[in-house]
């Protein structure tokens, strides 16, 4: 962990920064190709409070809103607290796949498609490669690379 | 995508992008540790304002990294001037102001492409992996 977090007020600042950039990047990242009108459409708003939200400045968002914003996308939102190494540990991959959530509709296709396992070999050459590497493409195409990783890390281990 | 590496430019053992990071405020150095950890994982296309801004004209490829606090009422900018490799996905930090009324890109900006040429001369000799700011 950074040295400066032994200073409190570094702490409280960082903890402040990584709120506001934290929301700002994601709303952002799950936005995709769409334009901020065409996500206020969905959110019920105008195009300028989803200006707002993407804005890591801005800092005044409601959990009300963030909980809008949830059922607009159909997703899950955490808003908990906890300790610094578990803040460390959020921080580490910030990457577009991570930042974007499976939506409820994906979710659920992850879960039937749950019901035709993987064999054996695939499993365990998805722990250590990328999946693209070694699926079929339609298969890939089918579900998207993004469901299948959580399919295969759902997927109890059998012998 | 790959991840973004910070690097930042050396000269005879000083890292000046540091030494003047130092003596910046924690909520600002807060500020800019979030904007690093944020833009390493994003595709420099969306690296964008508030918190990164290219460089135009004469300063063109230059871009800075941006911090904007309020300080006694007032908004005071923090600027960090660096150039993007993206081949290598390195963003090198050669310059870092406090921007006030005197606030000049001309002198921080020809400083900055004076130490950009010198790190193209050569990268091992002018540039090292920003470690103080991310522990990476």
């Amino acid at each position: 962990m950074n040295k400066r977090f032994n200073s409190p007020a570094f702490r409280k600042a960082f903890v402040a920064a990584n709120v506001r950039r934290g929301i700002a990047y994601q709303l952002r990242a799950m936005r995709g190709t769409r334009t901020q009108g065409q996500i206020g459409e969905l959110l019920s708003k105008p195009q300028n409070v989803v200006s707002r939200l993407e804005d890591p400045k801005y800092g005044k968002v409601t959990v009300q809103t963030l909980l809008d914003v949830a059922a607009a996308y159909d997703v899950a939102l955490l808003v908990k607290f906890v300790s610094y190494g578990r803040l460390e540990a959020e921080v580490q991959d910030l990457s577009q796949e991570a930042l974007v959530p499976l939506s409820w509709n994906a979710e659920v296709k992850v879960r039937s498609a749950l019901e035709r396992p993987f064999p054996m070999w695939v499993r365990e050459q998805a722990r250590s490669t990328s999946i693209e590497s070694i699926l079929p493409r339609g298969e890939i195409k089918q579900h998207g690379p993004i469901d299948l990783k959580i399919q295969l890390a759902a997927q109890p281990r059998v012998h | 995508m790959g991840r973004w590496r910070f690097m930042s430019y050396i000269e005879n053992g000083v890292d000046p992008v540091e030494a003047e990071c130092d003596q910046w405020p924690e909520d600002v150095l807060a500020e800019l540790l979030t904007i690093v950890i944020y833009l390493r994982d994003t595709p420099a296309d969306d690296w964008i304002r508030p918190d990164y801004a290219p460089l135009q004209g004469k300063l063109d490829p230059l871009g800075e990294l941006r911090v904007i606090t309020v300080e006694v009422g007032q908004a005071v900018h923090y600027r960090i001037l660096g150039f993007m490799n993206d081949s290598a996905l390195e963003f090198t930090m050669l310059a870092a102001g406090r921007k006030t009324r005197r606030f000049s890109y001309a002198e921080i900006g020809a400083l900055a492409l004076k130490r950009m040429a010198n790190v193209k001369s050569h990268p091992q000799r002018y540039s090292h992996q920003a470690e103080w700011m991310t522990d990476e």
